[in-house]
């Protein structure tokens, strides 16, 4: 569920994940420097290129695209009821680039590596009194305990539809917060039991 | 902070992201309605002010380092140089806000108002202004725009009270200022 990495290989799967993210936010952050013309739609096609370099298959890549089609359409019609065109087409331009980068990094990072370089991230805020491994420990509790909540909330509609219970369309909520809270729980006392409290 | 603390701020957390992963009042937009301010208001109201913002911060950090956590996966540096950023700043303070509303035992009418003044108040005076810079916009052109989600947003307050009260009934161990201090009950399985 959780896992978008795409293994395939490439020089950007294997450059160090702290590397990565950096390239990232400096893109991003560089984008917001792009003058207002319609030739920033060109700058979409450094994140495409990215996903070729990256040897993601192409059925992938239109997949990301897809998915933030909605966002897109909407973001362009309110911007061109506002604004110039020019201006419309470079912010929805810069959003899209920094949305399939972003992307794009999540296809091509392994979550173990992304966890270590957490702990690495955290490091200097220590003297801070951030304990850096209880926030990659945060993390990769997250990380786990996100599928084990999507696998709840299909366990709970299941049962309300076995059951035939015509309830609201957020009945499941309050079953599938117990279970995650319990799962909670469960998970604190496995680490007391390992001495992590 | 104790294993306990940290398994639930990671748990709300997931379950924030999860409410964005299903997508359920998704229909997009420049801030698109998602479950996922739900999350935001019951990790409030449950998880008291310091560790429900916790758990937003949490989900926030994942985010930023390019998890595909928000709605629609999301993810990535880049949601916080977009439209939405302001809004995401808003998570982390809205359980504050929510948590110190309703105290440590849930009373329906203070999950309510919590969850307005929070959820809804609270997220857009961040949001807001962060959205106008972004998309070149007034203060009162986003305003206007804004308004589209309001009757979205209420629903979620009705939603986050009805699952407060309800969680409150079926586990009561949820709400749990003491539940930092109590020891660990034997895993039944």
């Amino acid at each position: 569920m959780l896992s978008l990495y795409y293994p395939a290989g490439s020089f950007l799967h294997r450059m160090p994940t702290g590397l990565k993210l950096a390239l990232l936010a400096i893109g991003s952050a560089a984008l917001f420097f792009l003058p207002d013309s319609y030739w920033s739609i060109l700058v979409v096609a450094i994140p495409l290129l990215g996903y070729v370099l990256a040897r993601i298959p192409l059925r992938i890549m239109v997949t990301d695209v897809l998915r933030m089609a909605f966002l897109l359409v909407f973001l362009l019609v309110t911007q061109l009821i506002f604004n110039e065109p020019e201006v419309a087409t470079t912010v929805v331009a810069r959003l899209t680039t920094i949305i399939l980068a972003a992307q794009l990094f999540t296809r091509t990072t392994r979550i173990k590596h992304l966890v270590v370089t957490v702990e690495k991230l955290m490091t200097p805020f220590e003297p801070l009194g951030v304990n850096p491994s209880k926030v990659a420990l945060a993390v990769a509790l997250m990380l786990s305990a996100l599928g084990q909540i999507m696998g709840f909330i299909g366990q709970v509609r299941d049962a309300q539809h076995a059951r035939g219970v015509r309830l609201a369309p957020w009945a499941w909520v309050v079953p599938v917060l117990v279970l995650s809270l319990k799962h909670a729980d469960d998970m604190a006392d496995a680490l007391v039991v390992r001495g992590l409290d | 902070m104790s294993a306990r603390d940290i398994a639930r701020i990671a748990v709300f957390a997931a379950l924030t992201a999860g409410m964005g992963l299903i997508g359920a009042i998704s229909v997009g937009g420049a801030v698109p309605i998602t479950l996922q301010t739900l999350g935001v208001m019951l990790a409030g109201a449950v998880l008291g002010p310091w560790r429900g913002a916790a758990s937003m911060a949490l989900l926030l950090f994942g985010v930023a380092i390019g998890l595909p956590l928000l709605a629609g996966g999301r993810g990535g540096i880049g949601v916080f140089m977009s439209p939405t950023a302001g809004y995401l700043i808003g998570w982390v303070v809205a359980p504050i806000v929510i948590g110190l509303i309703v105290g440590s035992r849930p009373v329906w009418w203070r999950v309510a108002l919590g969850s307005i003044i929070g959820g809804i108040l609270v997220v857009y005076l961040f949001g807001i202004p962060v959205q106008a810079w972004f998309t070149e916009l007034s203060i009162g052109e986003t305003i206007i725009t804004s308004l589209v989600f309001l009757p979205g947003d209420l629903t979620k307050v009705v939603i986050a009270t009805l699952v407060t009260m309800g969680l409150y009934r079926a586990y009561p161990r949820a709400f749990a200022m003491e539940s930092a201090k109590r020891a660990p009950e034997p895993v039944a399985h």
